[in-house]
């Protein structure tokens, strides 16, 4: 079993993760990136400020993932969000799991993003020419 | 009793980021503690309203009996990924 958990400030290296990742008896390794996207609601995007709550963020995500792990039979699963004012294209999420076969990866990733997003305290602001607006889960676009 | 209290996201443009010592007089819960916030901040109003509370960095039920030194963080809908 292996869990990777890393709320940081640094840029988000995939293939690293990839790597760590890797185990012989795992023919499936999904690996995601959320980027950055241009437009949010019909609003022009051109950056967005990530914020969390330190002491908090990567414990509830190390739960999240767990709990997502357990249900769908997954042994290795990472996932790095970062933090900071970050533009168009860079990367804010990395994901990446690995598993024997495809089916259960291709789930597990997909609830660890739906649920992690329900939970984590993690704020986007984003900035785009009409000024900043804080992000509200219930809009269109998020 | 002495809280601290934490304030994010959206909360941000009316109270400090900074972490800030919050005095409530006697016995309280998290009822309680809103109440004394939101008369001292009625700016607050909805937005306080709208969040998730953890006690101590734990999720915390809306009646939770509070201690002294505890740390309450108000927060906003998240919006991470």
């Amino acid at each position: 079993m292996t869990r990777i958990i890393r709320v940081q400030r640094e840029p988000i290296e995939l293939d690293a993760i990839v790597g760590e990742l890797s185990r012989p008896d795992c023919g499936a390794v999904l690996s995601f990136l959320g980027l950055v996207r241009d437009h949010a609601g019909g609003r022009e995007v051109e950056s967005i400020d990530y914020s969390c709550y330190e002491e908090m963020a990567a414990k509830e995500l190390d739960r999240v993932v767990a709990r997502c792990q357990e249900r769908h039979g997954v042994a290795h699963a990472a996932v790095v969000h970062r933090i900071g004012l970050l533009a168009v294209g860079e990367a804010s999420l990395g994901l990446v799991v690995a598993s024997p076969h495809r089916r259960e990866a291709f789930a597990c990733g997909l609830d660890i993003i739906d649920e992690m997003k329900k939970t984590v305290p993690i704020w986007k602001r984003e900035f785009g020419p009409d000024g900043a607006s804080w992000v509200d889960p219930g809009q269109p676009g998020t | 009793m002495k809280l601290r209290l934490r304030f994010f996201g959206r909360l941000t443009e009316i109270m400090s980021p900074e972490p800030q010592d919050f005095e409530l007089a006697g016995a309280a819960d998290l009822m309680g503690l809103k109440a004394a916030l939101l008369a001292r901040h009625p700016g607050l109003g909805n937005a306080l309203e709208r969040c998730m509370i953890a006690v101590n960095t734990e999720f915390a039920a809306p009646d939770q009996v509070l201690a002294d030194g505890d740390e309450v963080a108000f927060l906003p809908p998240v919006s991470g990924g």
